[in-house]
């Protein structure tokens, strides 16, 4: 499994905002995207997952362009969770998981026994079997993240994608979520992909970062060597202090002034 | 399966021949009322064993192809909305609002006027291509200023009144040759015939296989565009199919009735208020209470103003515009 872009360009109408990207994403890791707002993190995730398509260059998935692919077919190999998606209002957490089967099955086809297994599983790594029966809306943010997360596990795909998974959740329900994520590749060996707002937990959960500003990959490498003064500068314009984090060792931002601008 | 699962499943079990028996009973009540009273259980008995009375032909030549033109019209209606509302995945959606049923008639009316020697059985395709583009015209409006649900609700309501308008021009302009379309302009189920029945079946029937056919890629759609995506479904093709879908049906449905509003937006939503999201269920269940309503309806629209008859699409607007008015309310 291989997962690459090549002279990827991306834009809406007739805005371009990557050009000529060039990327390869490790496999059996967590890969954290961060950049500032609009520098096209974003973009970035959403055309590799193909729900944007590129003006130019390519995805590659497996040496294959990912948006010639039949779509059924790439959603075996990679799923995706978009940022802040909605459903119909009253469907059921379990309802909602058995969508991540659709890849799977032929037309008309009913649940099979790897069907049900696979949402067994989902529902139990996720900790929300015990909410199966529940509607979405009536769940805290934290658990309905949780439900969706659930959904693209029972996708079975060896690549997940993810937007801006914590986004409007409160502290413990970001930790919990990023710690299922750790746990499924640590477990599993599923490759993550994610884009982060929180420098912190992008360095704390992390094998691999990708700092992004105006569309153009200023550096990919372990948290270590990315978050760098240079970088949190040239990135971020901000001026930090970093630190090692006690408790793990990873680098840890501390911002203290915004960068002069040269 | 949890406890829960287990109620929820019979119930659904339990509500779909209840449905069943509510829709016979409206079948057979709307074969009885009318000018001549005939009781129900004689009803029961003509509808399948006809014989040389009056009543007899009374029911086998006017009231049963009506009740049965009802019942299509009411189900293809309510399906096209179920479809509407899951692809716009707006509960305000419907081929009343959208302005597709007064495309349709706007459709079927220039065939008629225009092009006079059009075979009559070309009728339902200038339906449909008058519902497609009624269609393509509300979103159209809409994706220029950005897709809200009453946004869209509203571009609807607009190219439906201006199709509407035109519809009335062309009427009053060509008064002798717009005779010929009355059954398909007026909005009521009076004098329907089994010609009327035999026009629509081959629609109705392809257009309510396919829309049970596809009702759970409906399901897939309605999580959002992205997210379909992502499970590998095709969504541009899936959506034209589903919204194609439900044109067909509203035009089959507007070609032998007319425009009826309201009717479809309402059955979807009391549908799901019985079994669900799942639109696997929600599609026949809509159908099930969209052609009850109407036979019920048209029951009424004979004895509100007896001997007179009400059009009985004045009838569902006045039970559905508070609906539709409830539902824009509660949407934010």
């Amino acid at each position: 499994m291989k997962l690459e872009t090549q002279h990827l360009s991306l834009g809406y109408d007739d805005k371009i905002i990557v050009e000529d990207l060039n990327l390869t994403l490790e496999m059996g890791k967590i890969t954290t995207i961060i950049g500032s707002n609009g520098c096209g993190k974003s973009t970035i995730l959403r055309s590799i997952a193909r729900l944007l398509k590129p003006k130019m260059g390519t995805v590659l998935l497996d040496g294959k362009a990912i948006h010639t692919l039949p779509s059924k077919i790439v959603a075996q190999q990679l799923a995706i969770l978009p940022q802040t998606p909605t459903a119909p209002e009253g469907i059921t957490v379990e309802a909602l998981v058995r969508f991540g089967r659709y890849p799977h099955q032929k037309f008309l086809q009913q649940p099979n026994v790897e069907d049900n297994t696979a949402i067994e599983q989902a529902l139990e790594q996720t900790k929300m079997t015990e909410f199966r029966t529940r509607s979405l809306e009536t769940l805290s943010g934290g658990q309905r993240q949780r439900a969706w997360i659930a959904m693209s596990l029972a996708q079975d795909t060896p690549i997940l994608l993810l937007d801006e998974p914590t986004t409007y959740l409160d502290m413990k329900h970001q930790l919990e979520v990023l710690h299922l994520l750790e746990e499924l590749n640590t477990k599993t060996g599923k490759t993550v992909v994610m884009v982060l707002h929180d420098l912190n937990q992008a360095a704390r959960y992390s094998h691999q970062l990708i700092a992004v500003q105006n569309g153009q990959i200023m550096a990919q490498n372990t948290p270590e060597l990315v978050l760098t003064n240079q970088v949190m500068r040239d990135v971020f314009g901000i001026e930090a202090h970093l630190i090692l984090d006690p408790s793990n060792g990873k680098p840890h931002v501390i911002p203290f002034a915004l960068a002069v601008k040269k | 399966m949890t406890k829960s699962q287990v109620s929820r499943t019979r119930w659904t079990w339990l509500i779909f021949p209840l449905l069943l028996g509510v829709l016979l009973f409206a079948f057979l009540l709307s074969i009885s009322v009318g000018a001549a009273s005939i009781p129900l259980l004689e009803v029961w008995h003509l509808v399948f064993n006809p014989d040389n009375s009056t009543n007899s032909l009374i029911v086998q030549t006017l009231r049963l192809p009506r009740a049965v033109i009802a019942l299509m019209v009411g189900s293809s209606l309510a399906i096209s909305a179920a479809l509407l509302q899951g692809v716009t995945r707006n509960p305000l959606a419907g081929p009343g609002i959208l302005g597709v049923n007064a495309g349709a008639a706007l459709g079927i009316l220039v065939g008629i006027v225009f092009f006079p020697g059009l075979p009559s059985e070309l009728s339902i395709l200038m339906a449909f291509l008058g519902g497609v583009g009624a269609a393509a015209l509300t979103f159209g409006v809409t994706a220029a200023v950005g897709i809200t649900p009453v946004r869209l609700a509203l571009a609807g309501i607009a190219v439906g009144a201006m199709l509407a308008a035109l519809t009335n021009g062309i009427q009053i302009l060509f008064e002798e040759r717009a005779r010929a379309a009355i059954f398909s302009l007026a909005g009521s189920l009076a004098g329907r015939t089994w010609d009327h029945v035999l026009s629509i079946v081959p629609w109705f029937m392809i257009g309510v296989l396919l829309a049970l056919l596809s009702s759970q890629l409906l399901n897939l759609v309605s999580l959002g565009e992205d997210v379909a995506r992502g499970l590998g479904v095709n969504v541009n093709l899936a959506r034209f199919g589903l919204a194609g879908i439900a044109v067909l049906l509203a035009s089959a449905a507007t070609s032998v009735a007319g425009p009826i509003g309201f009717l479809g937006l309402m059955s979807p939503h009391l549908a799901r208020g019985l079994v669900g999201v799942d639109n696997r269920l929600v599609i026949p269940m809509s159908a099930l209470i969209g052609s009850s309503i109407l036979l019920l309806a048209d029951v009424g629209a004979r004895v509100v103003d007896m001997p007179l008859e009400t059009p009985v699409g004045i009838l569902i607007t006045a039970i559905g515009a508070p609906f539709f008015v409830y539902l824009a309310r509660r949407i934010r």
